[in-house]
């Protein structure tokens, strides 16, 4: 059974073989995948209005990093998504990203169940605030 | 009259003390009171009480002679001395005798003391009118009877009832009373006497008796008996008087013990108002040389010579003549011409009319006081003046006699002046209380055993000032070979003042060389150890100077070379400032020093070397610290930095061994092989991961991390994700057990580190042994504490080792491989958590033990700026 049918998913990450497997995953369990290399393109794409129902970002990337993205998320869209922060420094705290606004914080490497997971809570999360 | 008879005892200085055997009553009159200085009815009217009174060196004589006395043996005639509550010393003589029953059973004694101090002040010729006053007594009527012969009846008034200690309605029947009141042994005396004078015809006879009291106390009555005879001699009529003489039978008694007492103590004599003498006594006569017939009829020109001028007699004279008793010292000249002196009292003595009718001398013979005064003045008075200037005195005290010299020097130093008494109870009294049983053990200890006293005692002056005196006494035998005890006074007051001035400032500075927190030591040039303070004693691990001394100054260094270094730099240099050294304990272990050396001149020419140490332990591991949390600190930023550099590879080939899962499933591919070796790829992957991030856990201090509530198991995880690798590779087996449920409240990345600490060392131990295990343990240790264990297959670390294990830089890895930190690092973590690190001895493996409470109780670290 596809976990993911008809969920649009935005993957930002500046590794393009990150971005492949994570793909994989996702469009394995039926999402929708549209994919940014940074922080800057990832905007873009959401301004666009593509009707993006979660983020997974990376956080260390050069061309815009994962916070400043989720800081922008949060202050120019209207109804912003839930962003899930992936990342493989310690340099950030669950805690901490959740006060920034995050939903969640997954550290690498995290395995395709995880991942999964992650994205099934933050539209379960999603849909309550919504109802 | 009686009371005339108390008044002249008084005055006389003469005390009476009677004690009833029978019915042990102790009666005191108030001479006795005034004479030994205590206030009437105020004496606790005892015997032990009384011996506690006499001179502590007549008292055990006394004592004896008193028992002597009170068994029958003797009778009391004796002289000793009393101290009176003020200190005042009294000569006494006293007399006494025993009265017996008829079963010679001791009744009563009575017994006089007679103050002997100034025995010229007592009255001889008013002792003898005292004793024509006694006989007028008789005459006092008491009580009276009368008996009718020839009806056979007797009447006795109230007054013989009083007399007899009876009572009329008692005893109505005077016959009866008779019976009862007269003693049983003079009953018949008293009957058949009265019956044999009447028989031979006198008509006035006297009987005296005794009465018994119904109280047992005896009375003495004496009766005059007038009897009324017919023309023709027939007795008709008896009449009695009977008066109560024990009074007078006791004074009379007393007195003539008095008179015997001080003919026995004095020379006495006595003269007519013209000066001729007309009484003198044996001893007068002994010391004199002439007869008594020689003496009497002459004047005490007989006996003068001439060593007085004309105007002293003048003056005694005048006095006397005037009624004033006379004091002074007077040389008198013996029948074969040679001199003696004489202490003289001489007392005019009144006859009734008042006139002065006889004078009486009562003298003592000081003649060898006297010589060695007179022989001793003229070499003396240069020497006092010596001694003046010196506050030197010179004192010898013959011990027999107690007759003492000294200078006016011994005077001064005991505050008296010139004129006044410097007796050896005056003296003694004026030696500061806290030192006065230390002079009389050490002048014992000159009379008994002949020792040399010299010694210092404080004397306290009336004017409360207090001197220092040193004394310096030794048994000598004098001239007649006497015992005597010789020897020096001096005032040392200023020098002594002086000395404890210098005592204080001493005291003071060793105070504050002990106390400050700075090694504190001088040696001399050639480097022997002359002091050390406590602190340096202490940092050298020395018990005492002399050990510090014994162990040499090369001792101290781990470098002998270090002290030729130090001689070096002084020599150039004056001083030597903050040098690091590494100093040796007496134990062996070392330590880091600063040293500071300073070369000095003294007053008394000799150089010596001052030098300072202060341990640098504590700075040079909080430097060593520093650098080790300055690597740590690195290593962490570094585990930081390529976190995400590892991790996202790491998350690539996670992620791709899951892909090919899925497409061996997709292609239908159920190759078994090949999904255990995507899972092989998998898990290391991930295991690189959680080394990543244990790295970095560790790397970071923790130190002001809140203690949390942490899961054991993840903390035993967490450390041996950052062991376990190493030592599979280097073959060393590890055993783990744990209890999955047991939770601690700690710094979870320090507790790591301490783990890791014991890890290593095992895992270094154990690397050139042939069996190579390690196990690590962690077990509910019961009263809220919680036990880490880590055995290795070693068997145990030599006691020697042991006990520096923990001390800061021991290591016993080759240089450069271990910093000598990690043992005294962990346990200063395990204390900071409230727990213990230390070596579990009885285990006969190697095995360390962390012990911590399972919750708070720990103490808080100080943060560092």
């Amino acid at each position: 059974m596809k976990q993911l049918l008809g969920i649009s998913i935005l993957v930002v990450d500046d590794e393009p073989e990150m971005l492949s497997i994570l793909c994989d995953v996702f469009e394995d369990e039926g999402a929708c995948i549209q994919v940014a290399e940074g922080g800057h393109i990832a905007l873009n794409c959401l301004k666009q209005g593509g009707g993006v129902d979660v983020v997974l970002s990376d956080i260390c990337m050069p061309e815009g990093d994962g916070l400043e993205l989720l800081k922008n998320i949060l202050s120019t869209i209207m109804n912003p998504p839930p962003v899930i922060l992936h990342t493989g420094c310690f340099d950030i705290k669950f805690e901490k990203a959740k006060e920034l606004g995050a939903f969640d914080l997954l550290v690498k490497p995290a395995n395709s169940k995880t991942l999964v997971e992650a994205i099934i809570k933050a539209m379960t999360h999603s849909k309550l605030k919504s109802s | 009259m009686i009371s005339e008879i108390k008044s002249l005892m008084d005055s006389l200085n003469i005390g009476i003390w009677s004690w009833n055997i029978a019915s042990n009553e102790f009666y005191w009159d108030e001479s006795m009171h005034k004479l030994y200085g205590f206030q009437a009815n105020n004496f606790p009217d005892a015997y032990d009480a009384w011996l506690n009174i006499i001179h502590p060196d007549d008292k055990r004589r006394c004592e004896a002679e008193m028992t002597e006395f009170l068994a029958g043996k003797s009778d009391w005639d004796t002289r000793f001395r009393i101290i009176k509550p003020d200190g005042e010393i009294r000569h006494i003589v006293g007399k006494g005798s025993l009265s017996r029953g008829s079963d010679n059973s001791p009744l009563k004694i009575s017994a006089i003391n007679l103050d002997v101090s100034h025995a010229a002040r007592v009255d001889a010729e008013k002792m003898t009118t005292a004793k024509k006053m006694a006989t007028i007594l008789e005459a006092v009527a008491a009580g009276l009877w009368e008996s009718d012969l020839r009806a056979g009846t007797l009447e006795l008034d109230d007054s013989l009832y009083r007399l007899y200690g009876l009572n009329r309605v008692d005893c109505p029947d005077a016959f009866e009373a008779n019976r009862r009141a007269i003693h049983p042994e003079d009953y018949e005396k008293v009957m058949g006497g009265t019956m044999e004078n009447i028989l031979a015809g006198r008509s006035r006879f006297d009987i005296e008796f005794r009465v018994v009291h119904s109280d047992g106390s005896l009375r003495f009555l004496a009766v005059k008996i007038t009897v009324e005879r017919t023309k023709d001699g027939v007795p008709i009529k008896m009449f009695g008087v009977n008066h109560d003489v024990t009074e007078l039978r006791y004074v009379e008694d007393q007195l003539r013990q008095t008179i015997a007492a001080i003919d026995s103590a004095a020379i006495v004599a006595h003269t007519d108002k013209t000066g001729i003498i007309t009484y003198a006594n044996d001893r007068f006569c002994e010391i004199s040389g002439y007869s008594r017939s020689e003496l009497i009829g002459s004047t005490h020109k007989i006996i003068n010579s001439g060593h007085h001028p004309k105007e002293f007699f003048q003056k005694m004279w005048k006095m006397i003549g005037s009624g004033k008793t006379w004091y002074g010292e007077i040389c008198n000249k013996r029948k074969n011409g040679t001199e003696y002196w004489m202490q003289t009292v001489i007392t005019p003595i009144r006859n009734t009319s008042g006139e002065i009718s006889i004078f009486l001398s009562m003298r003592i013979d000081i003649t060898a006081a006297k010589n060695n005064q007179l022989a001793l003045i003229s070499t003396t008075n240069r020497m006092l003046e010596a001694q003046r200037v010196a506050q030197l005195g010179n004192i010898t005290v013959d011990v027999n006699s107690q007759v003492e010299e000294m200078s006016e020097e011994v005077k001064h130093i005991f505050g008296f002046e010139s004129g006044e008494a410097c007796d050896r109870e005056a003296r003694l009294a004026r030696i500061h209380p806290d030192d006065r049983q230390a002079y009389l053990s050490a002048k014992k200890e000159v009379i008994q055993n002949g020792a040399i006293l010299e010694g210092e005692f404080r004397v306290v002056h009336p004017d409360e000032t207090i001197r220092y005196a040193l004394f310096r006494l030794k048994a000598a035998k004098g001239g007649d070979d006497r015992n005597i005890i010789t020897g020096t006074i001096q005032d040392i007051t200023a020098r002594k003042e002086v000395e404890l001035k210098l005592l204080r400032t001493q005291e003071t500075l060793t105070t504050m060389l002990d106390t400050v927190p700075i090694g504190i030591g001088m040696t001399s040039p050639d480097g022997e150890i002359i002091g050390m303070n406590f602190q340096m004693l202490k940092m050298l691990g020395f018990e005492t100077v002399t050990d510090a001394r014994r162990a040499g100054i090369l001792s101290i260094y781990q470098d002998h070379q270090d002290q030729q270094r130090l001689l070096g730099a002084l020599i150039v240099d004056s001083s030597v400032k903050d040098a690091e050294v590494l100093f040796k304990r007496s134990n062996g272990s070392s330590f880091w020093g600063s040293l500071s050396a300073t070369k000095k001149r003294q007053s008394d020419g000799r150089v010596v070397i001052i030098f300072s140490m202060i341990d640098l332990t504590e700075r040079k591991r909080d430097e060593a610290l520093l650098v080790q949390s300055c690597k740590m600190a690195s290593l962490g930023e570094m585990a930081a930095g390529v976190a995400h550099e590892i991790n996202t590879p790491l998350a690539i080939i996670v992620g791709k061994a899951s892909r090919v899962n899925r497409l061996l499933i997709e292609l239908k591919q159920d190759s078994e092989i090949i999904t255990k070796e995507v899972t092989i790829i998998n898990d290391t992957a991930m295991r690189i991961a959680r080394i990543v991030k244990g790295l970095h856990s560790f790397a970071r201090s923790g130190e002001n991390d809140p203690l949390l509530e942490t899961k054991v198991s993840d903390v035993m995880l967490h450390t041996l994700n950052l062991c376990q690798e190493r030592f599979k590779a280097k073959n060393v087996s590890l055993l783990v057990e744990e209890d999955p449920d047991l939770v601690l409240h700690c710094r979870e990345t320090q507790i790591i580190q301490v783990l890791l600490n014991l890890l290593n060392n095992a895992f270094y131990a154990v690397q050139t042994l042939s069996d190579k295990w390690i196990r690590l343990e962690v077990r509910d240790a019961g009263t809220n504490s919680l036990q880490f264990s880590v055995t290795d297959s070693g068997h145990g670390i030599p006691v020697s080792t042991a006990e520096k294990i923990m001390q800061p830089f021991f290591t016993t890895k080759p240089v450069g491989t271990g910093t000598g930190l990690g043992l005294s690092i962990s346990r200063g973590i395990a204390e900071d958590h409230g727990g213990k690190l230390f070596l579990d001895s009885s285990s006969p493996n190697t095995r360390f033990i962390l012990d911590l409470p399972l919750k708070g109780n720990y103490i808080k670290k100080d943060s560092v700026a």
